[in-house]
């Protein structure tokens, strides 16, 4: 079921390698974000982008978006050169939620949600309203229950707290069901309880809806614990792709977090995970 | 939240109006026997020749700058923007003045061809300060909003030097001194003026209010208005070229009234909400009877003498600059 019209859809070709990156070369202001970096990832997963603050994690979010150009290498997805697709056949095919955001005064929040329902293929300029309109609203009604902000869509947004604010960006974003969502650190302003149902919610999108979701966060634990595929980033270079099982070992963990960390297993789930050894390193 | 967006509007344009309209009614004509509501000695018809045209252009720019206020505060995400904070009216100013110097006007007492050739030439003044402005305040492909008003208030400064340099330096300018380009005037303006006007309102209206719906887009910021699927980079300019049309063409009919843009499109959000196809009417009209009800305090305060339009509005918009900087304040995090 799709809302907009699509000019030009993604192939589903080969699931395992959906999205490749071949030597994507990243600049950004005339500094270097990103060298020469290669990986591959599928479609229908749940997709954990790792890194230190600066290690480029938003920069490769927005080079799918198109927002940010390469310098060089290639973009597949599905099989296609995604760079010679034109912005607005990428913007159909991908939703973003932006970490950082203008809080505009006086927007409501279900006019905020309907933002995301822009027709493409319509007339921009008047942002004429969704040919579809009872389908969108039945789709709204759905994602505004999943993230929970039924009660607030007669609020201001700007008078919300910032984990409702996430939620309702994130409810926007799913609400226009592309094939690939980027989510652009959803953890940030939620407390512990809010983490941990945002990543259970989007355990059961991926699985329930194949969509694939590919979000960066700063909690390794957690991204060892629900993704199917873990992509680590460090010093302009991606030092890690593949599944949480293999992701926790000496080259990933001690140049991105330093040594003061164990990998050992989540007691309950068996996952990876990652513990503080104390401060006994430093004699060692 | 709703409600508060309804409650009291009828009651409020009650009042908008009969302020307008008290406006326009009152005031004083230079010349014997002048008191509050006129003179006794001039008929009303001779009297409605000086004060028609005037209270008509009053609206008329006070709707330009109220929109092009709106414009440039949705498009750099800053609540502080207007023309004249971010030198697009220094630089139609100065514009303007070139174009007197050049000769465009052709002579003194200018008439509609007069008129226009001096507000293409504050265009394109307005066009060059807006491309400065735009260039200085971009990183990395995206406008910052701290950076835009730093940048226009530097650029307008600048640009305020040369004209009042000019003008002091060269004696073509009529009754249009430095005070004039500087502070802004609705005095001894006629009829041809506001038909040389009404075109370009027309023209950068219609272009705002068609920008309406990208403008909504907007509101969360340029990355995210791209990631929505929005034509960024085509809204932004025709937005500035909305912008500058409408502040060009009211700086070259009553010179650079600073602060005027800024007040009408905080009162339209707040009584209207943020959706553009409210905000730029209620602006314009808003921005309009603003400037009518300032131009009479400009008549009256001293009978008998004109105070330069840029005192009244520059004294209530700076005032109200400063609290709307410290509620900034008081939101950041």
């Amino acid at each position: 079921m799709r809302l907009s019209i699509k000019s030009k859809p993604i192939p589903f070709s080969d699931q395992t390698k959906w999205i490749q990156f071949l030597n994507v070369t990243l600049e950004r202001g005339g500094k270097r974000i990103l060298k020469e970096v290669s990986f591959s990832c599928g479609a229908g997963k749940l997709i954990g982008l790792l890194g230190v603050n600066g290690a480029g994690k938003t920069s490769l979010l927005y080079s799918l978006t198109g927002w940010l150009k390469p310098v060089s290498g290639k973009i597949m997805v599905g099989g296609i050169d995604w760079l010679s697709y034109k912005d607005r056949d990428k913007l159909n095919n991908i939703s973003f939620c932006p970490q950082n955001y203008n809080v505009p005064q006086g927007v409501l929040v279900k006019h905020t949600l309907e933002m995301g329902s822009v027709q493409f293929a319509s007339n921009w300029l008047t942002l004429k309203s969704n040919p579809e309109k009872e389908r969108l609203a039945d789709k709204l009604s759905y994602w505004t229950k999943i993230f929970n902000i039924q009660s607030l869509l007669n609020e201001n947004f700007d008078e919300l707290s910032g984990g409702e604010q996430r939620r309702v960006l994130l409810a926007r974003a799913f609400a226009r069901s592309t094939d690939l969502t980027l989510l652009d650190e959803p953890l940030a302003n939620l407390d512990l309880k809010g983490q941990l149902d945002l990543a259970l919610t989007l355990r059961r999108i991926v699985q329930e809806d194949h969509q694939s979701v590919i979000w960066t966060l700063h909690d390794w634990n957690l991204a060892m614990e629900f993704c199917d595929q873990i992509i680590i980033l460090h010093d302009q270079q991606c030092i890690y792709h593949g599944n949480p099982e293999g992701a926790l070992t000496e080259t990933s963990v001690h140049p991105t977090l330093g040594e003061h960390w164990k990998w050992v297993r989540n007691p309950c789930t068996k996952a990876p995970m990652l513990a503080y050894r104390g401060d006994s390193s430093s004699s060692e | 939240m709703q409600s508060r967006q309804k409650t009291g509007s009828i009651h409020f344009w009650i009042i908008l109006i009969l302020i307008w309209l008290a406006s326009a009614w009152m005031g004083c004509v230079n010349g014997p026997g002048s008191g509050w509501f006129g003179s006794a000695e001039l008929d009303w018809e001779t009297q409605w020749s000086i004060r028609g045209p005037r209270v008509a252009l009053a609206l008329l720019i006070g709707a330009h700058l109220g929109v092009a206020g709106a414009l440039l505060q949705t498009l750099f995400r800053n609540p502080l923007a207007e023309p004249y904070i971010t030198g697009v009216s220094s630089g139609a100013a100065l514009g303007a003045t070139m174009g007197i110097a050049l000769g465009v006007t052709g002579g003194t007492q200018w008439g509609w061809g007069g008129w226009t050739g001096m507000t293409l030439s504050a265009l394109i003044g307005a066009g060059m300060a807006t491309l400065i402005v735009v260039r200085v305040a971009s990183r990395n492909g995206a406008l910052e909003s701290a950076r835009l008003l730093l940048a226009g208030v530097a650029l307008g400064g600048l640009l305020q030097a040369i004209t009042a340099l000019m003008t002091l330096q060269a004696n073509p300018f009529w009754v249009r001194g430095a005070l004039f380009w500087l502070l802004g005037s609705l005095a001894y303006l006629d009829w041809t003026a506001f038909y040389s006007l009404l075109p370009f309102t027309l023209i950068a209206l219609g272009l705002s209010w068609a920008l309406r719906g990208g403008l909504d887009g907007f509101r969360f910021g340029e990355i995210d208005a791209y990631h929505l699927g929005l034509p960024v980079e085509k809204i932004k300019w025709l937005t500035l070229t909305a912008a500058c049309l409408l502040s060009a063409s009211a700086v070259a009919v009553a010179g650079s009234i600073a602060f005027a843009g800024l007040l009408a499109p905080h009162m339209a959000r707040r009584w209207f909400g943020s959706s553009h196809s409210l905000v730029i009417p209620a602006s314009a009209l808003l921005g309009g009877i603003l400037l009518t009800f300032s131009d009479l305090i400009a008549r009256m305060m001293m009978p008998g003498r004109e105070i330069p339009l840029g005192v009244i509005t520059g004294f209530t918009g700076c005032l109200f600059f400063l609290a709307a900087l410290n509620g900034m304040k008081k939101n950041e995090r």
